[in-house]
């Protein structure tokens, strides 16, 4: 009598669970667990080479790591932008760039490198950090890496990048780069792995061939290519997968409390180039004729205000510039020699 | 953000920060880039023999391109496009010039076999295997130290009309359609992908989502059909577009407009390729490729790219865009310098 109870008292439990799991939906996916990191050595970290060895040792490290990930490097079509994805799940997660993805809900096409198509759907987008989700709804079980770490990334990390530039062409397989990681914040890595239009949301991997950065926007120099850090993904996971849009205005320049909104008018000019190895912004150069020649600021000039609130470093810094717009007069309180100044600039219009 | 519109009319998602404050970054003393000066260095002993095979080729004084000792008893190859007159100047690695006499110039390749009068020459040493993704690529130039490095970003592949998409630039006043296209989501088919309001697209019927089957009866596959139609007739005149919209089918005779003078037409696809590099005047074009990131200056194409061994694995023949490099692979050069040297590509008149 007892174990037919119980076997009924099963029966139930296992139907319960059968409808739970059918309600399961991509909302509900957990973060994946952070993978413990594999120590590397120094020369597949952030080591810079010093013989045709440790050459090669790159070298061979970075084929090993490609075969890993280049089959979940994808190329994506939503609406009539090309863009580029890595698949984080077996299901089909894909992380990508918030300007890719776009609206949440939207049909995706997702391209395999051997050509191969499905169909999915945009999740959420933080357009502060540009930082979207995708997932694959064509049912399969797909190739996928795993998410790394980007806290602490060194200066001179190595790091290879894939993705689609000028959209997927037939064949052609993901395109590569080498490179090292030259900035890292909690809000952007810059590497010297060149990208341009269509690599938006391709992956950035370390040398383990986990993913560390998703690719989202360039400047005009050639070692001014930015990606959204892998980090961010993983602490507004639940955002990302539940299919919120947020987040202010032109990549954190815009919008929210910490995120003072970007004025209408010509963006604001100075005309000042920094040393990027330091956290200080030290002014290395001076352009001609620029607002901040006008204004009297010399090489080794350490920028310490910027219209009255202080700036640390050059994120802050960026962050202050671009709530002002060209015309507004500006202090900026600086030490030169140690001696501090106050230096009144009128912002100018950004050259074309 | 930008959505950045390419020539043939479909958007690139890669946002450009032109907005970003002009708060720059000094470069030059970017000391942990992947080609800085110390790593450099170290590829020295990688380019001692190569370099032997690289010359430097000047026409008028100035510095055009590099080149690449092919044969002993002095022929090279170089990027034909280059060249300017025809009384280039190879100066060798020893420092000795020479003057050239062009035997002949591959189109598409875009080479040409220039003979010096020198013998004893060292010859390239070709790797005939093709190097793979993320293999190291070192560019010589006829110094000690190579004067770039990078890694192979897509192994010798042909190319297709995809590489190279005709630059939508139409004649002047030529008909217009109004719509944004997509060609990459349902291969060997046409998506339009917009119609905005008052373009003569959306003034016909047409909307967002259509596929595109025949225009005029001319079953199309690709943008560039699309283009080849519309830009050839003028304002005012009529095309019939077949398009698929879900199940049915539909036919709609759209009269097309007059483009608009700035356009969103205009190819901003080739305004980032352009940004931080310049570019080689000829990159498009070649029948195989050997595809790297090494970020080569136009005036140092011409000459030899090898492998961590030294191995000769191609010649650079552009800088094409932001990220990308192209090289004849060696395996194209073996087989088109036979017919270069039996003068099976003269030079035009």
């Amino acid at each position: 009598m007892s174990s037919r109870r119980l076997y009924a008292g099963t029966v139930l439990f296992a139907a319960l669970a059968a409808t739970t799991l059918l309600a399961a939906d991509v909302k509900d996916t957990p973060v994946p667990p952070l993978a413990p990191i594999e120590k590397l050595p120094a020369i597949l970290e952030n080591a810079t080479p010093t013989s045709l060895d440790e050459l090669r040792e790159i070298q061979d490290q970075t084929k090993k790591v490609l075969a890993k990930v280049l089959p979940s490097t994808v190329g994506l079509v939503v609406g009539g932008a090309s863009g580029s994805g890595v698949i984080i799940s077996e299901d089909g997660l894909i992380l990508t760039a918030g300007h890719v993805s776009g609206k949440p809900d939207q049909k995706v096409t997702i391209i395999f490198q051997d050509g191969r198509r499905v169909v999915g759907k945009s999740l959420g987008q933080n357009k502060g950090i540009d930082s979207g989700m995708v997932k694959i709804t064509t049912e399969g079980k797909y190739p996928f890496v795993a998410m790394g770490k980007s806290a602490g990334l060194g200066k001179g990390t190595w790091v290879i990048t894939a993705g689609h530039p000028g959209g997927y062409k037939e064949g052609r397989t993901p395109v590569v780069r080498l490179g090292r990681v030259l900035e890292a914040t909690a809000s952007v890595l810059r590497t010297d792995c060149t990208l341009v239009g269509g690599d938006s949301g391709g992956p950035l991997f370390d040398m383990r061939g986990n993913v560390i950065g998703i690719h989202s926007r360039i400047g005009p120099s050639i070692t001014q290519n930015m990606h959204v850090p892998v980090d961010t993904y993983r602490d507004t996971w639940d955002r990302l997968v539940k299919g919120e849009s947020w987040g202010g205005g032109f990549f954190g320049l815009g919008g929210g409390p910490n995120n003072p909104p970007t004025p209408a008018g010509a963006p604001a000019y100075l005309g000042l180039m920094f040393d990027p190895n330091l956290d200080a912004p030290k002014v290395t150069e001076v352009n001609k004729d620029s607002p901040a020649e006008k204004a009297g600021f010399l090489v080794d000039d350490v920028l310490t205000k910027f219209d009255g609130k202080v700036v640390k470093n050059f994120d802050e810094l960026i962050k202050h510039l671009g709530t002002r717009k060209a015309g507004d007069e500006v202090a900026v309180d600086i030490l030169r020699a140690d001696k501090p100044m106050t230096l009144k600039v009128t912002l100018g219009k950004r050259p074309s | 953000m930008r959505r950045i519109l390419t020539a043939a009319g479909s958007v690139l998602a890669l946002a450009v920060p032109l907005l970003l404050p002009s708060v720059g970054f000094a470069q030059a003393r970017e000391a942990f880039l992947k080609s800085a000066p110390r790593i450099l260095e170290v590829f020295a002993e990688v380019v001692a023999r190569p370099s032997e095979s690289t010359a430097r080729v000047l026409c008028e004084g100035k510095e055009v391109a590099l080149a690449t000792i092919v044969e002993a008893d002095g022929l090279l190859l170089t990027k034909f496009s280059e060249l300017v007159g025809t009384e280039p100047v190879v100066r060798l690695k020893d420092g000795k010039e020479h003057k050239g006499t062009i035997l002949g110039a591959h189109k598409l390749y875009d080479l040409a076999l220039i003979r010096i009068d020198a013998k004893g020459l060292k010859p390239a040493e070709w790797r005939t295997e093709g190097p793979a993704p993320g293999d190291w690529l070192v560019t010589p130039g006829t110094g000690d130290k190579p004067l770039y490095v990078g890694v192979v970003s897509v192994a010798a592949r042909k190319t297709t009309r995809f590489d190279f998409p005709v630059l939508a630039i139409p004649p002047a006043g030529s008909g217009y359609l109004g719509v944004l296209l997509d060609e990459v989501a349902v291969p060997g088919k046409v998506v339009i992908t917009s119609a905005d309001k008052d373009t003569p697209a959306e003034k016909a019927g047409v909307k967002a989502k259509d596929v595109i089957l025949t225009i005029d009866g001319k079953e199309i596959k690709e943008i560039t059909g699309v283009q080849a139609i519309v830009s050839a007739k003028k304002p005012g005149e009529m095309v019939t577009l077949k398009i698929q919209r879900g199940d049915e089918e539909k036919e709609l005779v759209v009269t097309l407009g007059k483009r608009p003078a700035a356009g969103p037409g205009g190819n901003r696809g080739d305004f980032q390729n352009n940004l931080g590099s310049e570019l080689s005047k000829l990159k498009t074009g070649f029948p195989t490729v050997l595809q790297h990131d090494t970020v080569v200056k136009p005036a140092d194409c011409g000459g030899p790219i090898v492998d961590i061994d030294g191995k000769v694995v191609g010649i650079n023949i552009a800088r094409a865009g932001r990220v990308e490099s192209y090289a004849v692979p060696v395996d194209a050069i073996l087989k088109l310098l036979p017919e270069l040297k039996e003068g099976k590509h003269p030079l035009p008149k």
